[in-house]
């Protein structure tokens, strides 16, 4: 167990390996109750949001998620989040757990004059994710009712002993998968069910230290790792979440637009170090000869890959494949290739 | 949690078999629990003389990097080379295909200094946080 954000964490349950393995062969569930949910409603909601996001909310058909930022004027990243549209003019975001005050708060700040209500249901809601080609049969062993047409990013409304929750054909593995949102009273029994009906399928318990490897294969960045104010999406290798098209200014509009006509210093890579090395870690500086010239923002040993891999942020005309950067682990220097992301893409099934 | 009873433990949570003068090194079953999955290892150099309790070797697992500390004084004599490619040889079979390097022991006495497996059971038994440094 771990602590984070004030929530106790379940950081691994057996072995981190396979429980990585687990989610990428079969399947595993995760209880990820510590991510804030922040219920936004009212008949203004959807331009309000336009306002505020860098993502053209009003075009998102209800009953579909889409992920975005909250952003400062000069374009930092504040939280990176889940926006889904469970009704025409009511909205579920799915924050992160140490960034939840801080957009509520900035939420809050702009409510008003807009006829908007925002309730911030972190503190009563559990949330589960179900992750792994097997996740979509055991799903439907537990609500059979499930539609058939569940597609990706789509949320539903569903039932569970009489109390309705929220499930999305989302995550945070670059598995195909659900993530549950409900009522926290649910979430013992929801847990176990499902744990119940994956057990012929190979689903088992995974904890938060398999799901940073599982992101950090699937290149998904960790807001204060690869995302901070300091940052913005296109540094981040993320502005294709923003819509530059329409026509509502939002906060950081101005600075990445002129970002992106003046060009990047420094942009997210993605790389794997030939094996055997030890994992890169979080600050580890990034080196090209001699010379500092970027730093790691997530590291770690890949079971799936077989190998240490890494983000980070390096200067712009050493982003390219074929440049040799190493890092330096207690005087040894270990090579690294920049690889294209994600370094792991789960094959169309 | 397995305490194999032919060997010497340390404080620190490695252990010392004897065969004559030469005296094989590991980290122990608690140890490998603690450290969880192990992916990556950093040997000391064949030759290099190290001392009881120095550090001689890391171990990086997905939490942390750990120092490995020497239960005895002598020349490095072997090192398990299959680590490199297995680290996880560590999780799997701590006791024997896992073991980390063979040092020839000058100072056969230094083993008083160390825990009987009887002893180590109990200070393990009192543990439930992560391995004391020695």
């Amino acid at each position: 167990m771990g602590s984070f954000a004030g929530w106790t964490l379940p950081i691994v349950y057996s072995s981190v390996a396979e429980e990585v393995l687990s989610v990428r062969r079969k399947a595993g569930l995760f209880d990820i109750s510590h991510m804030g949910e922040i219920l936004l409603e009212g008949p203004d909601a959807p331009g309000w949001l336009d306002q505020l996001l860098p993502s053209k909310i009003t075009a998102l058909p209800t009953g579909r998620g889409r992920y975005s930022f909250l952003l400062k004027e000069n374009g930092g990243i504040i939280d990176d989040f889940f926006v889904y549209r469970i009704e025409p003019s009511r909205f579920l975001l799915v924050v992160n757990a140490a960034t939840t005050q801080t957009d509520v708060r900035w939420f809050s700040e702009k409510l008003s004059r807009a006829k908007v209500a925002l309730t911030d249901e972190s503190e009563c809601w559990g949330g589960l994710a179900l992750q792994g080609p097997e996740a979509r049969e055991i799903l439907r062993r537990v609500l059979p009712d499930l539609p058939e047409a569940f597609e990706r990013r789509a949320i539903i409304a569903a039932s569970w002993k009489g109390s309705s929750f929220w499930i999305a054909r989302t995550g945070y593995t670059g598995e195909d998968g659900a993530e549950l949102f409900f009522p926290a009273p649910l979430g013992t029994s929801l847990w176990d069910a499902l744990l119940q009906a994956g057990a012929s399928s190979g689903l088992r318990p995974c904890g938060l230290a398999a799901r940073d490897i599982l992101r950090l294969e699937a290149c998904l960045p960790l807001n204060g790792h690869e995302l901070n104010e300091e940052m913005t999406p296109l540094e981040a290798r993320m502005g294709w979440v923003v819509d530059w098209e329409k026509s509502t200014s939002f906060p950081g509009k101005e600075a990445l637009l002129e970002k992106r006509s003046r060009g990047l210093d420094i942009s997210l890579v993605a790389f794997a170090a030939e094996h055997p090395a030890p994992p890169p870690r979080a600050g580890y500086p990034l080196w090209a000869g001699e010379t500092v010239v970027g730093k790691v923002t997530s590291g770690g040993y890949s079971p799936t890959l077989e190998a240490a891999i890494g983000m980070g942020y390096v200067k712009t005309p050493l982003t390219t494949e074929s440049t040799r950067l190493t890092y330096l682990v207690r005087g040894a220097r270990y090579p690294v290739t920049l690889k294209p992301a994600p370094l792991y893409r789960r094959k169309n099934r | 949690m397995k305490i194999p009873t032919d060997r010497f433990y340390s404080r620190s949570h490695e252990w010392l078999l004897l065969e004559g003068q030469i005296g094989g090194v590991g980290i122990t079953d608690y140890a490998q629990r603690e450290l969880s999955d192990i992916v990556f290892v950093e040997l000391p150099a064949i030759g290099t003389h190290v001392q009881r309790g120095q550090a001689v070797a890391t171990i990086e697992s997905v939490k942390a990097a750990s120092d490995i500390y020497s239960p005895a004084t002598g020349e490095v004599l072997e090192v398990n080379t299959a680590l490199a490619q297995e680290p996880g040889l560590m999780n799997t079979d701590p006791y024997g295909k896992g073991w980390l390097f063979r040092i020839r022991v000058e100072a056969p006495e230094e083993t008083e200094r160390l825990e009987s497996p009887e002893t180590y059971a109990k200070l393990i038994a009192g543990s439930t946080e992560s391995p004391p440094t020695p």
